[in-house]
C-alpha cells in the first residue's frame, strides 16, 4: 500500500502537470524602477538635457510675469547668459543637483 | 539525460526568460494549486508574476542552492501574498479552482482511468491542510529532499517528517475507504 500510495501521488501530480498548457512566454514588462542611475552616461545626459530644456520652457511664463519682460527679451537674456561659461556651469550644476535630489525622493517613496 | 541539460536543470537558471518560462511554467502553475482560494485565472496571473519576479531577481540567486529551492521560496512568498489579497477582497471564499469544475484541466468524464485515479488522489489531498499539500507537492512532484523542503517552507526537517507521516496516514485512510 505504501508504494501504491506514493506512486499514485506521483502519478496525480504528473497527470496534472502534463495537462497544463504552457502559454508562449510574454514580453518582459518594462520595469517602472529603471531610474536615471541605471542608464548609460549618454542616456543620462540626454535625459538631463531634455529635462533642462523642459525646465527652461516651464520657467519662461512665471519668469516673464515676475520680471515684466516679454518672452523674446527673456530669451535674449537667457541666450546671453548661456554664452557665459561660468554662469551656465553653475546653473547646470544646480539643475543636476536638483534632478539627483528628485531621484532620491522618488527612490525613497517607491521603497 | 545529456549532462549539460541536467546541469542547467539542476544547478543553473536558464539563461533566457523564454527558457525560464518553458522550464518552470507548468511546475509553478501546479504548485499554486496548493493555495486555497485562488481561482484558475488568479493562478495563471500569479505564475506569470512569479516567473517575472524570478527573472528580475535572478542576480540574487545563490548557486549553493538548487534552482528549485530558490524559485519555490520566491513562489511561496508571492503565493501567500496573493492569497491574502484575494481573501481580503473576497472575504472567506471557497476555492473556485477545479474542484468546482472551473478548470479546463480536470474534466474527469473525458479522461482515462488513470486520470480518474489521479482525481481521487487529488480529492483526498485537498482534505489536507495547505502546508501538508505543499509538502506533498515538493516531496512527490518535485522530489525535493526534506532539507530542501525545510528551506522552502521555513519549517524544521523533523516537523516536516512527522507532518508527512500524518498526511500519508490520512490519505491512506481516505483512499482505502473510497476504494
Amino acid at each position: 500500500m505504501k508504494a501504491d500510495l506514493d506512486e499514485r501521488l506521483r502519478a496525480s501530480y504528473r497527470d496534472y502537470q502534463g495537462q497544463v498548457t504552457v502559454p508562449p512566454a510574454p514580453d518582459l514588462p518594462v520595469s517602472r524602477r529603471v531610474t536615471l542611475s541605471r542608464r548609460t552616461p549618454e542616456e543620462k545626459s540626454g535625459w538631463r538635457g531634455a529635462l533642462l530644456a523642459a525646465c527652461l520652457v516651464a520657467c519662461m511664463v512665471p519668469l516673464s510675469l515676475s520680471t515684466h519682460k516679454e518672452p523674446p527679451v527673456l530669451g535674449r537674456m537667457l541666450y546671453e547668459t548661456s554664452q557665459d561659461q561660468r554662469a551656465i556651469q553653475a546653473g547646470s550644476d544646480m539643475t543636476l543637483r536638483f534632478i539627483d535630489g528628485l531621484q532620491e525622493q522618488f527612490k525613497r517613496s517607491e521603497s | 539525460m545529456d549532462r549539460n541539460v541536467y546541469s542547467v536543470m539542476m544547478h543553473e537558471l536558464p539563461p533566457t526568460f523564454a527558457g525560464l518560462w518553458d522550464t518552470w511554467y507548468a511546475r509553478i502553475f501546479t504548485y499554486t494549486r496548493e493555495f486555497s482560494g485562488l481561482c484558475y485565472q488568479d493562478r495563471e496571473e500569479l505564475t506569470q508574476d512569479i516567473l517575472f519576479k524570478a527573472w528580475t531577481k535572478k542576480d540574487s540567486y545563490r548557486p549553493e542552492w538548487a534552482p528549485a529551492t530558490w524559485i519555490y521560496r520566491l513562489a511561496r512568498n508571492l503565493c501567500i501574498d496573493t492569497q491574502r489579497k484575494v481573501q481580503r477582497s473576497q472575504g472567506k471564499q471557497e476555492a473556485l479552482d477545479e474542484a468546482q469544475g472551473a478548470s479546463p484541466v480536470y474534466q474527469p468524464e473525458n479522461h482515462f482511468a488513470s486520470l480518474e485515479s489521479s482525481r481521487e488522489v487529488r480529492n483526498a489531498v485537498e482534505t489536507l491542510e495547505q502546508t501538508d499539500r505543499e509538502l506533498l507537492y515538493l516531496i512527490y512532484s518535485e522530489e525535493q529532499s526534506f532539507r530542501e523542503a525545510a528551506l522552502i517552507l521555513g519549517t524544521p526537517e523533523g516537523t516536516l517528517k512527522s507532518r508527512l507521516s500524518r498526511a500519508r496516514a490520512k490519505l491512506r485512510t481516505i483512499l482505502e475507504v473510497e476504494s
